[in-house]
């Protein structure tokens, strides 16, 4: 029994618990309750003002929120406690609704200097420059990406897909353990949303979990989540099944409550 | 920092070979529009450079100081032709206790000229930089175009930055700003750094070279005047 406990307690990758936050003296989520395991792909769903980006903002480590009540444990860690940089490098991986642009930066020089980062942090000599390279554009080819992809620069002069796609090959450079993903499909057209979703189905192994935070359900016709929860007023009010989603589809939020 | 800068992309200048009269200035004349780019070099503590474009060309100037105990350089561009286009460019990262001036005068004598100019760079430390930058158009200079922008980041409180840029104008139909902006790198960039685990010095060590590559992209554009 104690064994059993224990393994689980391993397994759960994300625990949040009776999680309440606040902006500007605003409850946005309150006493939220989510657990995720290794291997889990979880889908957050809600409609606009749902307390979705909040959610996503307190994994990240923003700083313009009010925790009021809660905790929140990564790989046992106290996540809360840690640095934006100390939850990267152990594992976290945030894909940003909007990712920023860094003219001036390639994509490249970007990668090899948080792949150092996560080698620095773990006490491992870094990989060599043509073992980054390597790695990069294997993953490169990997995703289906235009070879030249990663000599780019960080998000400037890309194109709103371009840019999900740039998240997506950190993501497979980086190999985190949870990937919290923020509207990774807003502002796509039809053929990009699949792309996507191929890529993000390519990346899933039973190690690593991911979260789909979304607005739509339309990436969820082609990648299949494995739980798939309501946020709402800035809790989860439901949670289920793939079935979950045909619900939204066909009669929207308003039927939850 | 300085391995960014492709020597390749430049006409290599070192002022330090050229006589300098009783008053130490250094008086460099041009007649041609150069192929590339001039890259001014000099390790002297005070450097007096008259430069004068005695012809209808078009001509950019870059120079780099880093690393430099203390460094005082003082130029006038002489703009003696109408027609005649001008890109001034320098990028400046000091650190501990560095101390570099660079008081720059753009004399602009006759008309359709344009010049651009463009100093930036990054304080740490205890560095310390002052910008004096003033462009002048004389009463024959009509329809003189000129921009002069000076941006600094700041990572260290013990730093000081003194901005000066100037302008004196004797003609009406003509164009002529400037900029001067003293702050810190952009919180989102640096957010969005930080959430791929880099560490605040890594971040501002990726976030200087970005603030070069602006300047060095910037030489490759034409005269961006507008």
């Amino acid at each position: 029994m104690i064994l059993k406990r224990t393994l689980i307690r391993l397994l759960i990758m994300l625990s949040i618990k009776n999680l309440s936050v606040s902006i500007d003296g605003k409850l946005i989520l309150k006493n939220l309750n989510l657990e995720i395991r290794s291997g889990e792909v979880h889908a957050v769903m809600g409609p606009n003002g749902a307390g979705k980006s909040t959610l996503v903002a307190v994994l990240a480590g923003q700083e313009d929120y009010q925790i009021d009540t809660g905790e929140v444990f990564f790989n046992g860690q106290n996540l809360l406690e840690m640095e934006v940089e100390e939850r990267a490098v152990a594992g976290l991986f945030i894909g940003f609704q909007n990712p920023i642009e860094i003219p001036g930066v390639s994509l490249i020089n970007f990668l090899k200097a948080a792949i150092e980062a996560k080698s620095k942090a773990m006490d491992q000599e870094p990989p060599s420059t043509s073992e980054i390279l390597s790695k990069i554009k294997q993953k490169t080819d990997f995703l289906s990406l235009p070879k030249d992809f990663y000599k780019r620069t960080v998000n400037a002069n890309l194109s709103g897909g371009q840019k999900k796609l740039s998240e997506l090959l950190q993501l497979a450079v980086l190999e985190p353990k949870l990937a919290i993903l923020d509207e990774i499909d807003s502002g796509l057209d039809i053929d990009a949303v699949k792309l996507v979703a191929n890529n993000l189905n390519k990346l899933r192994t039973t190690n690593n979990s991911f979260v789909l935070i979304t607005h739509y359900q339309r990436i969820l016709n082609f990648i299949k989540p494995d739980f798939v929860h309501i946020l709402k007023h800035g809790q989860i009010i439901k949670s289920g099944g793939e079935a979950l989603v045909e619900e939204i589809e066909a009669n929207g939020y308003d039927q939850f409550n | 920092m300085i391995n960014l800068i492709n020597p390749k992309d430049f006409d290599v200048l070192i002022i330090d070979n050229f006589p300098a009269n009783s008053q130490d200035w250094i008086e460099l004349n041009f007649d041609n529009s150069p192929l590339k780019p001039v890259w001014l070099q000099s390790s002297k503590k005070e450097i007096k450079v008259k430069i004068n474009l005695n012809q209808s060309i078009e001509i950019k100037f870059f120079w780099f100081q880093t690393m430099l105990n203390r460094q005082t350089v003082q130029v006038i561009f002489n703009l003696h032709n109408p027609g005649t286009k001008l890109g001034i460019y320098n990028f400046y990262h000091l650190d501990k206790q560095d101390t570099v001036q660079n008081l720059l005068q753009i004399n602009h004598f006759q008309a359709n000229c344009k010049s651009f100019t463009l100093f930036k760079g990054v304080l740490e430390g205890q560095a310390n930089a002052r910008f004096v930058g003033k462009i002048f158009v004389d009463p024959n200079a009509h329809q003189t175009n000129a921009k002069l922008s000076n941006h600094t980041v700041m990572l260290s409180d013990d730093a000081k930055m003194d901005s000066k840029p100037e302008l004196e104008i004797y003609c009406d139909d003509v164009k002529c700003t400037h900029e001067a902006t003293i702050g810190t790198f952009d919180s989102k960039q640096n957010f969005y750094l930080q959430s791929r685990g880099l560490d605040q010095k890594t971040r501002n060590q990726i976030l200087t070279e970005a603030f070069l590559e602006e300047v060095l992209d910037m030489i490759k554009k034409d005269f961006a005047v507008d």
